[in-house]
C-alpha cells in the first residue's frame, strides 16, 4: 500500500496555520529574548511578525509619559506608506512610500518626534485608551464597521489601514506602548491564534525590552565607572606626586643646612690657606736668620711629623690633650704655655714634646711656631676643602637620585643597600643629631628593581623611624638573604605603633601625624611600589621596637 | 691677668677648625679660642674656663646641633651670663629661631654659611667695642 500523498495545493487547514504560527512565534520569542540591543529585538519583532502573520504592516508603538506617543520601529510591505521617516535615503518614492518590504527604526537620537511622518493624536486624548484599563487586545476586521470617531479613523486612513490588531505592551502594570498588525490590502479576519501570537510576542517584547534596558543601564554604568576609575587613577599619580614634592620640601630646608655647612668650610679654609701663604712666604727668608743648622733641621722634622699626623681630633679630645701640654710646657719654663700648646695641637704636633725642647724654649718661639702653624695648615686646610667638596657632592648625589622620578622607567640591577645609604645620606643631618645608626648589611646580590622608587620606600621607613624618635634613639638597618629574596629591616627604637591602628598604617590616608605633617600616603605608596616588585612589607611594632621588614625575590622578571 | 676667650660651637669639626683659625689669624693672641661639638660640651668647657679664671665673652653658636637647637643654648647662656655675646651661625634660615635667640638672648649677629672670613671677624670686632 502506498502511503504516499503529493503536497495539496488546498491551503492549510486554519488548525495547521495555528500549529505553524505558535512554532514560528517560540521562534520568534526566542530570538528576542537572546537579544541585547534594542534595535535588533525591535527589527526582528516588527519583521517576523509580519511575515507570519502575512499582513501589510507591523508596528511597535510606544507611549510617552502624557500619553503621546511615536512609532519606534515597523515593517511595512511593498508599496505602502512608511510612517517613519526614511533615514538611509533610499527607496522613498512620494509621499513616504517604499518601493520594497522595508523595516525602518526610529532614530532615538534624533528626540520625541523626528522621524514621525503621522502624529497620533488619538491614543493620547484616550490617555493610552482601553489598553490602559486592562483590555488585553483589540482586532478590527473592518475600521469602518465599527462607527470609529472621525479623528481616529482619519488617523488609520493614514495608516492606509483597512482592519488591525493591536495588542498592549506592558512593562510592570504601565502600559509601555503597543503592537500592531494592519491589514491594508483588504479587510481581515484576525483568528484567536493570531491574536495569541500577537499577545505573547507583546509580552516577551516587554520582557526582552526591560532587559536591553538593564543592560543599557549597565553598560552606562560600567562606562561611569570606567571613567571614574580613570579620574581615581590620575589623582592617585597626582596625590603620589604632591607626596612626594612635600617630602622633598621638608627636606630641602636639611639640606640647604648639608650643602650650606661645607661650602662655609671650603670659604673658610680657602681664605686660611691665603693668609697662611702670604705670611709663610714673607717669614721663610728669615729662617736662616733666626735658626741655627741644628734648629733647623728640627723645625723641618717638626713640620714633617705634623703633617704626617692624624689631623683632626674631637674637640672632646683636644681639650684633655691640650691640657697635658700647657702642664708639660709650665715645666719646661715655657712662657704663655697655654696658647702654645693651642697652637702645637693645632699644627699636629702632640708627642714627644720634649724632642722639641729647643724650639720650644728658642726666644723666637712664637715666630717658630707661627711659620710652622702656616706651613702645616696649608695641607689640613687643604684637606678640609676635598672632604667638604666630596660631602656636598655626596648631598646632591643623594638629592639627585631622590628627585628623579620617571614612570615608564624600566628595571635595573641594583644593590639595595646603596638605596638606603642615599637616603641615610639626605637624613643624615637629621640621625646625627641623637639617633644612632647601627648598619647589619649582609653581602646581598644585586636585583632587578625600580632603585628610584624602592628609595621611595627607604625614604618613608627611615623618616617615620626619626619622627618616631624625637627624643634620640637606634636605627638599625639591616639587609639579609631570606626566601629566594632580600630582606631589609628598618628597626626603630621609638614609642612603637599602637595595636588598634597598626592594621591601618598601610592605608591611603590614614596619619597619626599632625595636620601638615604627613599626608597618610607614605606607607600606602611604600606598599604599592613593594606590591609592585612582588614583594611583601610587614610590621611588627612595641614600645622600643617597631620592625618594618621589607622582602623583595631575587628573581623579578615580569 | 684675667684671660678672656672665644668659644665657637658647631658638630662639625671642619666649621670648628674654620672658625678658629678665622679668628686666630685675625685677633692672635688677643684671645683664648676653644671649640664645642655640642651645647653639653660647650657649658663643660666654660666651666673649665671659669677655673682657669678665663672669661668666655663671645660665643658663636651653630643652630642646627644634636641635642638642643642654637637658639635655646644661647637664651640659656644669656640667662647665666647675661654680658656675654651671643652669634648664631646657621645653613639654614629659620626665622622664628634668630627672632626668638634676638629677644630672649640678646643675639648680637646670625652669620649664615657659607660666611665669610670678614662678616664673622667684623661681627666680633663690633660686638667688643660696644
Amino acid at each position: 500500500m502506498n502511503n504516499y500523498q503529493p503536497p495539496t495545493q488546498q491551503p492549510p487547514t486554519p488548525e495547521k496555520v495555528a500549529i505553524e504560527q505558535i512554532k514560528v512565534a517560540a521562534t520568534i520569542i526566542d530570538k528576542i529574548r537572546c537579544s541585547q540591543d534594542i534595535q535588533t529585538i525591535f527589527t526582528i519583532t516588527t519583521q517576523e511578525v509580519r511575515r507570519v502573520l502575512e499582513c501589510d504592516r507591523l508596528l511597535v508603538y510606544q507611549f510617552n509619559d502624557d500619553w503621546s506617543g511615536q512609532v519606534l520601529a515597523e515593517s511595512v510591505g511593498a508599496g505602502w506608506n512608511s510612517l517613519l521617516v526614511e533615514r538611509n535615503n533610499y527607496e522613498v518614492l512620494g509621499n513616504g512610500h517604499v518601493q520594497q518590504d522595508r523595516c525602518l527604526l526610529r532614530d532615538w537620537s534624533q528626540g520625541e518626534s523626528a522621524d514621525i511622518l503621522q502624529q497620533d493624536s488619538f491614543l493620547q486624548s484616550t490617555q493610552g485608551g482601553k489598553y490602559a484599563h486592562g483590555q488585553k487586545f483589540t482586532a478590527v476586521d473592518d475600521i469602518y464597521t465599527k462607527g470609529f470617531p472621525d479623528c481616529y479613523l482619519q488617523a488609520l486612513e493614514e495608516y492606509q489601514a483597512k482592519a488591525y490588531l493591536l495588542v498592549p505592551v506592558f512593562q510592570d502594570q504601565k502600559l509601555w506602548g503597543l503592537l500592531g498588525a494592519y491589514q491594508n490590502e483588504s479587510t481581515r479576519t484576525w483568528s484567536d491564534s493570531e491574536v495569541e501570537l500577537m499577545r505573547q510576542i507583546a509580552t516577551h517584547l516587554a520582557v526582552a525590552l526591560q532587559q536591553a534596558e538593564y543592560i543599557n543601564q549597565l553598560k552606562l554604568q560600567t562606562r561611569n565607572l570606567e571613567i571614574t576609575l580613570k579620574e581615581l587613577k590620575l589623582a592617585q599619580q597626582q596625590l603620589i606626586q604632591q607626596e612626594k614634592l612635600a617630602a622633598l620640601g621638608q627636606l630641602v630646608a636639611g639640606v640647604a643646612h648639608e650643602i650650606n655647612t661645607p661650602l662655609g668650610a671650603i670659604q673658610a679654609s680657602a681664605g686660611n690657606n691665603t693668609k697662611a701663604l702670604i705670611a709663610a712666604i714673607a717669614e721663610l727668608p728669615k729662617l736662616s736668620e733666626f735658626l741655627n743648622p741644628a734648629e733647623k733641621v728640627l723645625f723641618f722634622k717638626l713640620i714633617e711629623e705634623a703633617m704626617a699626623s692624624k689631623p683632626i681630633f674631637s674637640s672632646s679630645e683636644k681639650r684633655p690633650l691640650k691640657r697635658q701640654i700647657t702642664d708639660q710646657l709650665k715645666e719646661y719654663q715655657v712662657d704663655n704655655a697655654r696658647n702654645i700648646a693651642d697652637l702645637l695641637i693645632d699644627i699636629g704636633v702632640i708627642k714627644d714634646i720634649d724632642s722639641y725642647l729647643l724650639l720650644l724654649q728658642h726666644k723666637k718661639v712664637s715666630w717658630i711656631l707661627e711659620l710652622a702653624y702656616n706651613l702645616t695648615r696649608l695641607l689640613s686646610n687643604n684637606k678640609t676643602i676635598l672632604t667638604s667638596v666630596e660631602k656636598a657632592s655626596k648631598v646632591v648625589f643623594a638629592l639627585k637620585n631622590y628627585a628623579r622620578f620617571d614612570a615608564s622607567e624600566e628595571k635595573q640591577l641594583a644593590q639595595v643597600q646603596d638605596g638606603l645609604e642615599t637616603v641615610l645620606e639626605i637624613y643624615h643631618n637629621q640621625l646625627k643629631q641623637n639617633i644612632e645608626v647601627i648598619r647589619h648589611y649582609q653581602d646581598v646580590p644585586e636585583i632587578r628593581c625600580y632603585p628610584d622608587e624602592l628609595i621611595q620606600v627607604w625614604t618613608n621607613l627611615i623618616h617615620n623611624g626619626i619622627q618616631a624618635m624625637k627624643q634620640g634613639g637606634t636605627l638599625t638597618l639591616t639587609t639579609a638573604l631570606e626566601n629566594e629574596g632580600i630582606k631589609v629591616e628598618v628597626v626603630d627604637s621609638g614609642s612603637g605603633i599602637p595595636l588598634q591602628v597598626k592594621d591601618k598604617i598601610f592605608e591611603a590616608f590614614f596619619t597619626t601625624k599632625p595636620t601638615g605633617e604627613g599626608s597618610g600616603l607614605g606607607l600606602h605608596i611604600s606598599k604599592k611600589i613593594v606590591d609592585k616588585h612582588n614583594g611583601t612589607i610587614t610590621v611588627a611594632s612595641q614600645p622600643g621596637n617597631t620592625r618594618f621588614a621589607v622582602w623583595l625575590p631575587l628573581n623579578n622578571e615580569q | 691677668m684675667s684671660e678672656s676667650a672665644i668659644l665657637c660651637v658647631d658638630d662639625e669639626v671642619v666649621i670648628l677648625d674654620s672658625l678658629k683659625e678665622q679668628l686666630k689669624r685675625k685677633f692672635g693672641d688677643r684671645f683664648i679660642y676653644e671649640v664645642a661639638e655640642s651645647a653639653d660640651e660647650a657649658w663643660e668647657v666654660i666651666e673649665e674656663l671659669q677655673q682657669d679664671e678665663i672669661q668666655v665673652i663671645a660665643i658663636v653658636s651653630d643652630w642646627l646641633m644634636p641635642g638642643i637647637k642654637g637658639d635655646e643654648f644661647l637664651i640659656q647662656i644669656h640667662q647665666r651670663f647675661p654680658q656675654l655675646i651671643t652669634v648664631m651661625l646657621t645653613g639654614q634660615a629659620d626665622e622664628e629661631a634668630i627672632e626668638r635667640a634676638k629677644k630672649q638672648a640678646n643675639l648680637h649677629a646670625c652669620l649664615h654659611k657659607p660666611w665669610t672670613e670678614q662678616e664673622l671677624t667684623q661681627i666680633i670686632t663690633s660686638a667688643l667695642e660696644q
